[in-house]
């Protein structure tokens, strides 16, 4: 009876005491950082600029102090520095009065200087350690992170919040990409693909009372390895989201057929590519194969677009739109700086391993020789509400 | 480790069962026959009434030439005594017809009286018996034989609704404290002589009226029998409520899910019936128990099954998810806040914890402080009189709401949260007080350990009802064991053409409720109508 009762005490125990599962915090003892930005001091050290929320002033409005808070910034942010990422984090911990909680983190903005050195050293720890999620986006900044961090959005309360909110919009455009850190991860333990990161700047903007820093999205970082070798621009970014699949919207601008100085917008509504490695003569070839679905959404010529053969033209310019983004950037990531951003790599690797084996060693200069083909295949569904152009009278 | 206890508890009865039966001895002796003098008779029941005030013992004589010494004993308040006078007394009185000692009761009882019911006593305690039911006695010079002449007419209440299961739609009438009313109730909802009323007198003391109400050839004979025994096996002074049934012959006497059903309303109870359940009636009280009784039962509720199938089925699972609410919801919070922050969408989190913000007290602190807070207000509310229950729901609502939030002790998402709770469980009144102690028990694990905690508890509660039989039948039947057919009745109320067969965990003795024809519209195509 005696040792049933033992048993039967000490066995939940165990279960309980066992997995150490003991992490209790209470919400007002935390810090729960928004977004990170990561530069470097001048001696080398690693210098934080955390971007910490102040629940106090997200209140509803319906609190005491009505109207929201009193009026104080939402955030607060907090400088650190240390000779390694998580050194500079734990001593965040003499200017927070709360612990720093890291899994609401959703921001990471490296500074330029920090994606020249390598990125690789600081991501370790977010992969590492059990408090950050990989789905945070990761952003490099054109200049100091610092900045960013600092840098206003006059929409949202929390600025971090509308960064995020930046990079899941991107697909509108197609011209910046959304990485976060499982992508970053994914192409360091890939063997030939080298990683992008989206890039972010701040606009100056001089408003009554003193200078604004506002924040937007602007070009793409390529790296090669884990060092930043060049940024590609709207154009471009959108050339690598094709050969990636990835393309999900955007606006295709062309000629009208009709009148060579006046534009039309042709709207991406599907888009979908494959890229397949042939061995022709004994050459590796890459064949890009695209193929799109798009409307026609503007047109600021005057033509009549009932007419099969001007939809045929489009769809011809359509598609040569999309070949010379594709192209723009193949020419300077690939046979510029030799960076695998494509995953070329991959898919040759997965095609032909035994060729693989033999270019895998010097495939950072294999790939600029590479031939790629790119083969587009446009079609121009609907032309909107309107068939004619506007009647504009004259 | 409960075995052990229960086997602990039994040897404590066994050693107080010979006190117990020195107790009443004195009342086992009456076994013996009537005596043939009515002076004896009469003598004796002076005796055993000594000191009963309410003890009517009317002597006078009947007979046209030799006069017959009779005696009516009856208490007054149990019998109807307009009844007595008219058809007992005045049909005596006026009997002119020659008699003796020796025909004299037969007589009485063949045609003297102008009573439906009565029946012939022949012990003492059989007399007692019957002056105690609300019979009036007749004992009649020369005869050892005494008439029980049937006349009750005590006060009851009259059949009205019943204030715990109110519906909507649906039979309003519910049990009343009288066991022949509540027997006639069931009697007219269910007109088979198959309809089978077993009464057992249980209690020393009280010698309560117990009836057991099934279906023959409807019901499982086990579970009949399993019954008989169960009830059979008491020993108790006094039976006041079927409650005290209830806790006697229940399967898991040390848990807190009941095995056995209650109900108040006479349609639930025959449709119980109906199914191949056991009813059980005590006298005395309007709760009727039912057996066996499963987990699923309680969230099938009576209007399901008089409304249409397709809102019953909607009503039914959100009877599932405010269970799970109920149950569920407080632990959660605490865990999800105080142990894995990570769980929630950043803005929810930032909102929780701009509420939290300034808060005294640590979040399972006030989570529980506001579940006691509840339960005691709850409380308050079923105990006070009607008409002070209106302050309590005033001040209530000032302790676990705006007033609590905006003197800071109390973040306003925990009254959210408490709030939500409560409401859930009054979705479901059988599972009130399961729902009470588990919510309890799972806040209280949240709060160690969170998240796990929750898991634990709730990995410890399937365990549990999974290991629960209600006579026989397990209690998570149709869930665990699955029963694809009783599905049709559990998460869902399929019309009742779709309910072809009666449950069917509960025997398949008479497993067809309809038949396929009662369909509401042709199976095939019918080319005859074209």
């Amino acid at each position: 009876m005696n040792r049933k009762l033992l048993i039967l005490i000490i066995y939940p125990l165990l279960i309980v005491m066992l997995p150490g599962c003991w992490n209790r915090r209470e919400l007002s003892s935390l810090s729960i950082v928004q977004a990170i930005g990561i530069d470097k001091t001048e001696d080398g050290q690693i210098n934080l600029s955390i971007q910490i929320i102040k629940p106090g002033e997200i209140k509803s409005p319906s609190s005491k102090e009505g109207g929201g808070g009193s009026g104080q910034e939402a955030v607060w942010i907090s400088a650190s520095t240390g000779k390694t990422f998580f050194d500079a984090l734990r001593n965040a911990t003499f200017e927070s009065s709360r612990k720093l909680y890291l899994s609401h983190c959703t921001i990471v903005i490296i500074g330029e200087e920090v994606a020249k050195s390598g990125i690789g050293p600081i991501l370790d720890f977010w992969g590492r350690d059990h408090e950050p999620q990989l789905t945070s986006f990761i952003l490099v900044a054109k200049g100091m992170a610092k900045d960013i961090i600092e840098g206003r959005h006059l929409q949202e309360k929390i600025p971090s919040k509308a960064i995020e909110n930046l990079v899941k919009g991107t697909y509108a455009t197609s011209k910046a990409p959304r990485v976060n850190f499982l992508d970053v991860l994914k192409s360091f333990y890939s063997k030939s693909s080298d990683p992008f990161i989206t890039g972010i700047e701040i606009t100056s903007k001089k408003s009554s009372v003193d200078l604004e820093k506002l924040i937007k999205l602007d070009h793409t970082a390529i790296f090669k390895k884990d060092k930043l070798i060049g940024w590609f621009n709207g154009k471009e970014t959108r050339g690598l989201l094709w050969i990636l699949n990835e393309v999900k919207s955007g606006i295709l601008v062309v000629k009208s057929p009709d009148d060579e100085d006046k534009d039309v917008s042709l709207e991406i509504i599907k888009a979908s590519s494959k890229v397949k490695p042939e061995i022709i003569d004994g050459n590796i070839v890459i064949t890009v194969d695209v193929k799109e679905e798009g409307n026609m959404g503007e047109q600021m010529a005057d033509v009549n677009l009932s007419k099969p053969d001007v939809l045929k033209e489009l769809e011809a310019r359509q598609a040569a739109v999309i070949k010379d983004e594709i192209q723009a950037a193949l020419n300077k990531a690939q046979r510029e700086w030799g960076a695998d951003i494509f995953k070329f790599g991959e898919e040759i690797h997965r095609k032909f391993p035994k060729e693989w084996k033999k270019i895998e060693k010097r495939w950072d200069k294999e790939i600029r020789n590479i031939e790629v083909r790119v083969v587009v295949e446009t079609k121009l569904r609907r032309t909107g509400l309107s068939i004619g152009p506007i009647n504009v009278k004259k | 480790m409960f075995r052990k206890f229960i086997d602990k508890v039994k040897l404590t009865g066994l050693k107080n069962k010979a006190e117990h039966k020195d107790v009443n001895d004195k009342f086992l002796t009456n076994t013996k026959t009537l005596s043939k003098s009515i002076s004896v008779n009469i003598g004796m029941f002076r005796d055993i009434f000594e000191g009963a005030s309410d003890l009517v013992i009317r002597n006078f004589k009947i007979g046209d030439k030799n006069k017959i010494k009779v005696a009516l004993i009856m208490i007054d308040g149990l019998i109807d005594i307009s009844e007595v006078n008219n058809n007992l007394m005045k049909s005596l009185m006026s009997l002119n017809r020659d008699i003796s000692k020796g025909n004299a009761a037969t007589i009485v009882k063949e045609s003297a009286l102008s009573v439906a019911n009565i029946k012939e006593a022949k012990t003492v305690e059989d007399s007692i018996d019957a002056i105690l039911s609300g019979y009036a006695l007749l004992l009649i010079d020369g005869s050892d034989i005494a008439l029980k002449v049937s006349a009750p007419g005590w006060k009851s209440r009259s059949v009205s609704e019943p204030a715990t299961e109110t519906v909507v739609r649906g039979p309003k009438e519910g049990f009343v404290e009288t066991l022949r009313t509540n027997i006639a109730l069931i009697r007219r909802k269910i007109k088979n002589p198959n309809l089978k009323l077993e009464i057992i007198e249980i209690g020393k003391q009280t010698h309560t009226e117990v009836c057991i109400a099934y279906i023959k050839d409807l019901v499982e004979d086990k579970i009949v029998e399993e019954v008989r025994r169960r009830l059979s096996k008491i020993e108790t002074d006094s039976i006041l409520e079927s409650g005290y049934i209830e806790s006697l012959i229940e399967d898991a006497p040390l848990s807190i899910f009941p095995t056995i059903g209650n109900s108040e309303k006479p349609d639930i109870v025959s449709a119980k019936i109906l199914e191949g359940r056991v009813a059980i009636l005590v006298d005395g009280t309007p709760f009727v128990l039912t057996v066996p009784y499963l987990f699923v039962e309680a969230f099938q509720n009576s209007e399901d099954y008089y409304s249409r199938p397709f809102y019953a089925t909607f009503i039914r699972l959100l009877r599932w998810l405010s269970f799970f609410i109920s149950i569920y919801l407080p632990a959660m919070y605490v865990a999800v806040t105080t142990f894995h922050q990570e769980l929630l969408p950043p803005a929810l989190l930032t909102t929780i914890a701009s509420a939290q913000e300034g808060t005294p007290f640590p979040t399972f602190v006030e989570a529980l402080m506001m579940q006691i807070i509840y339960e005691i207000l709850r409380e308050a509310g079923v105990r006070l009189p009607k008409s002070v229950g209106q302050a309590v729901s005033i001040v209530g609502a000032l302790v676990i709401g705006e007033a609590a939030v905006s003197a800071g002790l109390i973040g306003a998402p925990m009254v959210v949260i408490v709030a939500l709770t409560a409401i859930s469980s009054f979705v479901i009144p059988p599972m009130d007080n399961i729902i009470s102690l588990t919510r309890l028990m799972l806040l209280i694990l949240a709060g160690i350990s969170g998240w796990f905690g929750i898991m634990l508890g709730t990995a410890g509660i399937i365990t549990h009802i999974c290991s629960l039989r209600s006579f026989g039948i397990p209690y998570t039947s149709s869930i665990a064991p699955l029963n694809i057919s009783d599905m049709k009745d559990v998460f869902i109320r399929a019309p009742w053409w779709l309910m072809l067969t009666r449950p069917r965990v509960l025997g398949m003795n008479n497993p067809v409720r309809q038949s396929i024809g009662s369909i509401p519209f042709s199976l095939k195509k019918d080319k005859s109508k074209r």
